[in-house]
């Protein structure tokens, strides 16, 4: 199971890698049917060498980049999803990376998701929410809650 | 947590929460605590030498926190840059003429994130200049200690939501009607529509 996700992902790297292949050499041919013109070559010979190598580093920076921290946040059995508690609301918005869906969960806590808190994931995908300000009370909150997925239950 | 956090910032390294900053009572405090979540600990870590809230917070390398930005008082953004050594537990700024911060707009609730391994992408948020929400979007290279002009977001946008990475794109739940994707290799922003809400009959 974990050798087909390795490929699947391996197979996804390439075919990302293609796309970029390919619209790197449609830049390419952009250029080279500027430079068709013999005056145009011309042109380019009589510019500054220093200015050639850097423009050329520079189209290749920008299509070709392979420093790039790609890693996951999550791990791959993991749901990758993003989420939002809407304040003064019971309730959370998640998005699911993989299938692009939408949801709008209800969410039981105490009171309403305190204004101007915040919450996050690690990278265990377990979701807490921090802090905030609960207006009607006036009270500015040391709590830290964690989100049960499975109940709905800020706790 | 020891001290009550509102309009704070939030990062997330391996089981550690990093919380930094508050702003109670209309007054802005540096205050920093770490939540082990594994052990179920708060303990609070050197406070900002800035104090302000809604910086937009970074983990770099896995030992450091940038906090970018930020607000000081409800009507000023600063352009301060600070770099948190966990291993240390201290605060440094990262002041000019260290960094060239010529080409930046700062910004109250932007977003960063660590897109290479010299570079910090940094969007949106309510901009220094104009005091609106705006599409900025720069990159801090650690290197060469200066910040460009990185492309702009499709849309202006204020975030309160950390962002994260999947299949070499970086997605953040903006608070306007989309989900902001960056494409990390290509440098292209898109965005998703956020209108396809489902509401499950639970």
């Amino acid at each position: 199971m974990a050798q087909q996700r390795g490929a699947e992902e391996l197979i996804e790297t390439l075919k990302h890698y293609q796309t970029i292949f390919i619209d790197l050499d449609a830049e390419y041919e952009k250029y080279f049917n500027d430079y068709e013109k013999m005056s145009k070559l011309q042109r380019l010979l009589d510019k500054d060498t220093n200015d050639i190598v850097r423009d050329f580093t520079d189209v290749i920076e920008r299509n070709l980049r392979v420093d790039y921290n790609t890693k996951s946040s999550f791990g791959p059995q993991l749901p990758q999803r993003l989420h939002s508690f809407q304040w003064n609301q019971k309730c959370v918005q998640l998005y699911r990376l993989k299938t692009g869906l939408f949801e709008k969960k209800q969410v039981q806590m105490t009171y309403d998701v305190p204004l101007y808190s915040r919450s996050i994931a690690t990278e265990t995908g377990t979701i807490y929410l921090t802090g905030g300000y609960v207006k009607h009370m006036g009270v500015y909150l040391k709590n830290c809650y964690r989100y049960d997925d499975l109940f709905g239950i800020l706790n | 947590m020891n001290y009550p956090h509102a309009d704070h910032s939030i990062c997330t390294i391996q089981n550690f929460i990093y919380v930094i900053g508050t702003f109670v009572g209309n007054q802005v405090y540096g205050y920093c605590e770490v939540y082990d979540t594994q052990k179920d600990k708060w303990k609070l870590i050197a406070d900002m030498r800035v104090p302000r809230t809604g910086t937009s917070l970074c983990v770099f390398k896995n030992n450091y926190i940038f906090a970018f930005g930020g607000r000081v008082d409800q009507k000023r953004i600063v352009d301060t840059i600070e770099v948190y050594d966990i291993s240390r537990n201290v605060w440094q700024e990262i002041a000019a003429p260290k960094v060239d911060k010529s080409n930046w707009v700062p910004s109250y609730m932007g977003l960063a994130h660590q897109i290479t391994d010299n570079e910090i992408l940094l969007f949106g948020g309510k901009s220094a200049a104009t005091f609106h929400i705006f599409n900025g979007c720069f990159v801090f290279d650690v290197e060469k200690m200066e910040i460009r002009e990185r492309g702009s977001l499709v849309n202006p946008c204020s975030f309160m939501n950390t962002p994260l990475v999947f299949n070499h794109n970086l997605y953040a739940y903006g608070n306007d009607i989309y989900v902001h994707q960056y494409s990390i290799p290509e440098q292209k922003w898109s965005v998703i529509p956020k209108s396809s809400v489902v509401l499950p009959n639970t």
